[in-house]
Parts: C-alpha cells; sequence; structure tokens
C-alpha cells in the first residue's frame, strides 16, 4: 500500500515541515477511546462535501 | 473497510488509504457517544478540570504543528507556509481559547420570580442554568480541515457535549492526527469519536440519527440545505456555515497600495477555496482601469507551485472536482460575455510533469452582477471584477446576491466605512483589509451563507441550553 505518511516526498523542501508518520495506522477508526478497523459492506457512495 | 485511496493534489498520487465507516461503526460511534454523555462523567465534570483537557489538546497541537501543517498541505494542497502559520497555529489558539469558555458559562437570576398570576400565592426563586446539548455531530469541510474542525469541536466539548467527528472524505488527514491528539489528552472514553467515510453515507446516517443532538456543518449551501432537511424529523439543532459570493469594494478614495494587496489575498489566499474569497470586486469606476492594470499585473506574478515549497504562495486546487469546476466557470464567464483578463486556463509546474490540479490565477473584467461568474459560488481564484459609480450603487451591487458571509470595504473616508459597513447585508465586513480571522470573534452568515456562529463566545449559545429553574420559597 502507498502511504506517503510514513515515507516523506522526496521533493518536499519545506525546513520547518519536518512530518513525522502518525504512531496510528490512518485506515483506522476511532470509537469509545479505541483505534478500530472499519467492519465491512460499506460503499463508496460520496457526494460532494466540501 | 478500507475505501480508495486518498490522493494528493500536488501530484495526483496516492497518500495514503483510509477507512470507510459502515453503518455498524456510525452506530457504534453513536453508541459510545451517547453513553458517554448519558452515564459518563464528562458533562459533569469540574469546570476546571475540562478546561485542563481542553488546554492539553492546545498544547499537543502547538507540539505538533509542523506535523499538522504538512498534513493539511498534502492532503488539500494549501502552501506549506500558510498552513504552518495560519491553520495549525490557530487550531492551538482555538482549543486554547474556549478552555478558557468552559469556566465562563452562566445562569442567571430573574426579576419575575415572584410571579403574581399564578393561582397560588408564591414566593418564588428563578434560576437558569446552561446545560450541554448531548451528541454533537460535527461535519467538516475539505478546505480548513483543521480549523473548521476546531471551530465546532472545542467548543462543543468545552460546554460539555460529546463529539462525534465526520472530516471531508477528500481531507481526513489532520482529523485522524486530531484524534490522536484527543486520546493522548485524556479524554474519557467515547467523549470523541472520528469516523472517516463518504458524506453519502457516514453523513446522512449521522444527520437522520435519533440519538444525535445536533448538527454542526460547514460546506456548500446545496449540501447544507439536504442537512437541514434531513434533521428536520428528528428535530435536530443545526449550525451552518456555508457558501458565500462576497464582494470586496474598493472606492477612488481608498489606499489603493493596501487596497490591491488585501485584494490578492481575499481572492487568491488559499487558492480561492475559501467561503469568504472576495470573489466580486467591487470598483470604482473612475479608479477601474488604472486598478484593473495594476491588479493583474500583481496576479500575473502568483505563479501555482508545489505548496510544500516554502515559497509557494498559491497551490493546486483541492481535486478533479474543483478543477473541473473551476474550469467550467471559466468557460461559464466567456459565454455570457465578460473578458478574460488573465489566466483562464491549468498550470502545470515544470517539476511534476504534468500532474497536479493547478489552476492560475484568473481574472475577469466588463462583467455584470446578473453572470453566473457573479452569482455563483466558484470556490476558486476566479476573481470578477465589476464597476459602480456611486456609494449606493455599491451596496446595492454588493448585497445583490443569495449570500451574505462577508464583505470588504476599502475607503480611507471613515464616515462612509461605517457608514457602508452597516449597509451591507453580511456576517462580516472587513474594512481596508480581508481574511481576518480571530478565536475570540464570531463568523458566520446572512441569508443563504447560513445561520448560528463560530468563534468568540457568541458561539456557546449553539452548544448549549438553558434551563429554567423555579422554586417555591413561600
Amino acid at each position: 500500500m502507498v502511504n506517503q505518511l510514513s515515507t516523506p516526498r522526496a521533493d518536499e523542501t519545506a525546513p520547518k515541515a519536518t512530518p513525522q508518520p502518525p504512531a496510528v495506522e490512518p485506515g483506522l477508526l476511532y470509537i469509545d477511546g479505541a483505534w478500530r478497523e472499519a467492519s465491512d459492506g460499506g460503499t463508496a457512495d460520496d457526494y460532494p462535501d466540501r | 473497510m478500507a475505501g480508495p485511496p486518498t490522493i494528493t493534489p500536488i501530484d495526483e498520487s496516492e497518500i495514503t488509504t483510509v477507512a470507510q465507516a459502515t453503518e455498524s461503526d456510525v452506530e457504534s460511534a453513536v453508541a459510545a457517544a451517547r453513553i458517554a454523555f448519558d452515564e459518563g462523567p464528562w458533562p459533569g465534570l469540574n469546570v476546571h478540570a475540562r478546561a485542563k483537557v481542553l488546554r492539553r489538546i492546545a498544547e499537543l497541537v502547538e507540539q505538533n504543528l509542523d506535523e499538522l501543517a504538512y498534513l493539511e498541505t498534502l492532503d488539500m494542497g494549501k502552501p506549506i507556509a500558510m498552513s504552518r502559520a495560519i491553520d495549525a497555529p490557530m487550531t492551538a489558539q482555538i482549543f486554547h481559547y474556549y478552555a478558557g469558555m468552559a469556566t465562563q458559562l452562566e445562569g442567571s437570576t430573574r426579576g419575575g420570580s415572584s410571579p403574581t398570576t399564578h393561582p397560588f400565592p408564591v414566593a418564588g426563586l428563578n434560576y437558569t442554568e446552561r446545560e450541554p446539548l448531548g451528541v454533537v455531530a460535527a461535519i467538516t469541510p475539505f478546505n480548513f480541515p483543521l480549523l473548521l474542525s476546531a471551530t465546532k469541536i472545542a467548543p462543543a466539548l468545552a460546554a460539555g457535549n460529546c463529539v462525534i467527528h465526520k472530516p471531508a472524505s477528500l481531507t481526513p488527514l489532520s482529523a485522524i492526527r486530531i484524534a490522536q491528539i484527543m486520546e493522548e489528552a485524556g479524554l474519557p472514553n467515547g467523549v470523541f469519536n472520528l469516523i472517516t467515510g463518504p458524506g453519502g453515507r457516514v453523513g446522512n446516517q449521522l444527520v437522520e440519527h435519533p440519538a444525535i443532538n445536533k448538527i454542526a456543518f460547514t460546506g456548500s449551501t446545496a449540501v447544507g440545505k439536504g442537512i437541514i432537511a434531513r434533521s428536520a424529523e428528528t428535530l435536530k439543532k443545526t449550525t451552518m456555515e456555508l457558501g458565500g459570493k462576497s464582494a470586496n469594494i474598493i472606492f477612488a478614495d481608498a489606499d489603493l497600495d493596501t487596497a490591491l494587496e488585501h485584494a490578492w489575498f481575499s481572492i487568491f489566499y488559499n487558492k480561492g477555496e475559501i467561503c469568504t474569497a472576495g470573489s466580486r470586486m467591487l470598483l470604482e469606476r473612475s479608479i477601474h482601469d488604472e486598478f484593473v492594470e495594476r491588479f493583474a499585473a500583481r496576479a500575473s506574478t502568483t505563479i501555482p507551485g508545489n505548496p510544500l515549497d516554502p515559497t509557494t504562495t498559491f497551490g493546486p486546487l483541492a481535486d478533479a472536482n474543483q478543477f473541473k469546476k473551476v474550469s467550467e466557470y471559466v468557460q461559464y464567464g466567456l459565454e455570457d460575455g465578460a473578458r478574460l483578463r488573465l489566466g483562464g486556463k491549468p498550470f502545470h509546474p515544470d517539476s511534476l510533469n504534468g500532474k497536479g490540479y493547478y489552476y492560475l490565477p484568473t481574472i475577469f473584467t466588463e462583467a455584470t452582477n446578473q453572470m453566473r461568474i457573479a452569482r455563483d459560488e466558484i470556490f476558486g481564484p476566479v476573481l470578477t471584477v465589476i464597476p459602480f459609480d456611486t456609494e449606493d450603487e455599491a451596496i446595492r451591487l454588493a448585497n445583490d446576491t443569495d449570500y451574505g458571509l462577508a464583505s470588504g470595504i476599502h475607503t480611507l473616508n471613515l464616515k462612509r466605512a461605517h457608514r457602508v459597513a452597516r449597509a451591507l447585508r453580511a456576517g462580516t465586513v472587513w474594512v481596508n483589509t480581508y481574511n481576518m480571522f480571530d478565536a475570540t470573534t464570531p463568523f458566520g452568515g446572512y441569508k443563504s451563507s447560513g445561520f448560528g456562529r463560530e468563534g468568540g463566545p457568541e458561539v456557546m449559545e449553539n452548544y448549549t441550553q438553558y434551563k429554567s429553574v423555579w422554586i417555591d420559597l413561600s
């Protein structure tokens, strides 16, 4: 899986931007004080929400 | 389930994959927040203890400014110089400010506490208490993911509510990092919950859910109307921070050098992806040609570039849909007879091999207030210049819009500044400046730009309710 959060971009030149990879995998939800995977069954029927 | 990858607008490459919450996940989040509110310690917590947690959140944001700014820029393309100087530190300020507000919620006693209309003779005492609403769903937009989350989450928590945050599916990364910070700050379980996923499913489920008490939304007017309609069945309280088509009025008696710079900032800040964008420049006819000439020259030096470069002032549009919309409106401007004075086309930075959603700053002149580029919120770097002859005409043109979010006035005439500010039907008016914001100041719209306020003490009205208590003392 591509994950630019843990592999900062090669062309990044911002001297102040020193990203640290988040300690938690972004593919998780935070519910009731715990990080958990989404359950199956969803679809990606998005509409534009700015 | 894992959803489609999030894409950076910088070069259209994949960033990562974010969870797509399902119906069952939303139910879990709502149940957790409901239990945390109904049975947990947070709503009744000593206000100093609640303030302390909010201050801790602010401190953790401050300790992670660089990372938060990076995530924001990577996700939506705003220049890192701005996300580092504005978005990330202002997010911390907002949590600091509402930490203080947690201790400032006051009730009152009322003069009518011995009513003469009661059938029994009573000596009464009446007082009011301010209580939290319950469970708040914060549905936040892609253009200021951090800031416009903080403006909802911080006051909601300060008042003792529990929160479910649903960030825009386009820009979830900083929201995930904020959730980590919430956890680290020591919020009790269930007080804050983050669910990511498509608005069409996750958002609607939240809006319709009977166990949620309030929806705080920032986004387009069209989506806001849909939320209001869907939430009506369960009589939810809502606050709506919606779209705009703001007029930036420049009088001939203005300091034109200053007006020029603020006009740039009004429309090209955040690539025009800001609800307050001064997308209609109303320009006094006597200075029209000269000012347009100077402004176009100034804007022509704004070259879109990689927003991770700290010297970049203008990045890519947030995604392909934004790019398409801006392109379409440029075509509408041409079809409607306006003159394209600058830009009006994509731009490809040399280092990115034609990738990314870059679009040149665009200026239309010889336009009327009835054209689509003057009526509709484009949400991009497209300026429509409209001339006027008198102060009254400027006011009429400025108010001739469905929206009423913000407006700018540039004049050195003090009386005129106050007079026009009072006449404008907009929630915010800037005089000889533009796009000034602060956590202490209320912000929100008139007309189709929404209702409710974010910022300042006024926002607490949107996250609390009054309870009136009567006691018979006789």
